[in-house]
């Protein structure tokens, strides 16, 4: 007999809500959370009663303050109606992305008509050491963390193999920093709401070499969401400002930088997941008018193009340079300030890319892209073992 | 998982891998190959030698090594092909550069194994 296979539905949109990327010290990473996910209920326009599945996107609240089942303990928090479905998603880096995926899924797939996508994390509370370690633990902890690598140094180790094979320099990654720092001057919600010069940038010390502080996003606390909904819905509540989710793919590799299966300059989970996202959304990289991707690091914005296919590979070292990854040029990228300047709250980053792209394409963003109808998101986690690409549209 | 087989060997001087009769790679896996997913594995001892794919010096350290900082890693690719992370200790090292297991550093962490210039 022949079954009947239900058609995949579409997936909206529909509030988005952020709250400053920083150092918050007065407050829990529930507080965070909780101003981040009523901003989005409400410019959604629905109440916390509507919402039947919660998506939490955390990396290590555990290690950072001691609470893990994340799902039930922001539960508590936020009114939401009675015994709905509630998981927590880590993916290291990528747990936001990964949890917007996961939300994306439930509804495409028919499960649920209204989705709570909630990433959160508070990590300034611990001293930079045991935040080194913590962020650590998204290597492999058998066989790589007791050479004493380092988050930074794991990226500083791609950057001298980059160099070694394509060429580029220090001054190439300072001009990433700058440009993402420009953009961050004019985000209020940015960390480091600042520009910084040339000088900035090599006077500052080393973290991994060639890696110096402004290569490194910073340590911070934040929150993001956004509420998604099914087709059916958004018909039966007025909502503004829709954003069409049009394709999503994700992926994961082996964890150890020393398995990956070409060389350490390819973003294997990158270039998959973008690949599925691309075929989904059945549009090309020429038609993508915004980008957000993962530069945890400066060298990680050069080889997330290339690995996206935005670039050919090697190339990619003099997008900034040449002004082209600048909000008016002609591949904007990190609008919003990027990891580098933006900061980088690690469960919250991927849900903050969304809310970049989706102000964006509202014509909401504060360094506005003229007439951004495509936008993509780019969130990787660890040293790229994970990554998730979603590709929005303008309803 | 073979951590403890990794680290004793480390610590009697021998770098224990395990080389896929499926895909023929070699790793440190010893239950399935990360590479083709066969079961079928053989254990060997790698070469002590090879050559530098990446390095950093790492000055922010993480809890245990603070003291040490800065201080190098290198991705090394040893001779039969074996791609594993160890520390380096020298002056200066380079891409390209041929290097061999010498020692190890142990921390509550793990074992790591050293390498310096050949």
């Amino acid at each position: 007999m022949k079954t009947t296979v239900k058609p995949m539905k579409k997936v909206f949109i529909a509030g988005i809500g952020i709250t400053k990327f920083g150092k918050h010290s007065e407050k829990t990473f529930r507080d965070l959370a909780i101003e981040a996910a009523m901003k989005a209920i409400d410019d959604a326009g629905i109440t916390p009663k509507d919402i039947t599945e919660l998506y939490i996107g955390n990396f290590a609240q555990g290690m950072f303050e001691g609470q893990t089942h994340l799902a039930p303990t922001l539960y508590s928090d936020l009114g939401l109606k009675r015994n709905i479905k509630g998981v927590r998603v880590e993916n290291a880096c990528a747990s936001g992305g990964f949890a917007l995926y996961e939300a994306y899924r439930a509804i495409k797939a028919g499960y649920a008509d209204v989705v709570l996508v909630l990433g959160v994390e508070k990590m300034t509370a611990q001293k930079t050491p045991v935040v080194t370690k913590i962020l650590a633990t998204a290597g492999d902890a058998i066989y790589e963390l007791p050479t004493g690598i380092t988050f930074p140094g794991y990226f500083a180790l791609m950057t001298t193999a980059y160099f070694h094979e394509f060429g580029g320099s220090r001054e190439d990654l300072a001009e990433i920093a700058i440009k993402n720092h420009y953009h961050a001057s004019r985000n209020p919600y940015a960390q480091y709401p600042k520009q910084i010069t040339s000088e900035d940038y090599f006077k500052a010390p080393m973290i991994a070499e060639p890696l110096g502080l402004y290569d490194c996003s910073p340590i911070s606390d934040g929150a993001a969401a956004v509420v998604l909904m099914s087709e059916e819905y958004t018909k039966n509540n007025s909502s503004d400002g829709l954003v069409e989710v049009i394709g999503a793919g994700a992926s994961v590799t082996n964890v150890a930088l020393t398995e990956r299966f070409k060389d350490i300059t390819w973003l294997e989970a990158t270039a998959t997941s973008s690949e599925i996202a691309f075929k989904e959304a059945k549009i090309e990289r020429n038609d993508v008018d915004v980008v957000e991707l993962h530069d945890c690091f400066t060298i990680a914005e050069v080889i997330q193009l290339e690995s996206l296919g935005f670039y050919r590979r090697g190339e990619a070292i003099n997008a900034a340079v040449n002004g082209e990854t600048y909000y008016d040029g002609k591949l904007p990228v990190n609008t919003d300030g990027g990891l580098k300047a933006k900061g980088h709250p690690i469960g919250a980053t991927g849900v903050g890319m969304a809310v970049e792209i989706v102000k964006q394409l509202r014509g909401e963003a504060y360094n506005q892209v003229e007439g951004a109808e495509i936008g993509l998101m780019s969130n990787m986690g660890g040293s790229g073992a994970s990554n998730v690409v979603v590709i929005f549209r303008r309803v | 998982m073979s951590a403890n087989t990794y680290y004793k060997g480390l610590k009697e001087g021998k770098i224990v891998a395990y080389k896929c009769k499926s895909c023929g790679k070699i790793s440190l896996k010893s239950i399935v190959c990360p590479f083709c997913g066969s079961r079928s594995l053989e254990k060997i001892e790698a070469d002590k030698v090879g050559k530098v794919i990446a390095y950093t010096r790492i000055f922010v350290a993480p809890e245990y090594f603070e003291d040490k900082a800065p201080y190098f890693v290198v991705l090394v690719e040893l001779n039969n092909g074996l791609r594993i992370l160890g520390q380096f200790e020298g002056e200066s090292i380079s891409v390209g550069d041929e290097v061999t297991f010498q020692s190890i550093r142990e921390t509550p962490l793990g074992v790591s194994p050293v390498f310096v210039k050949r």
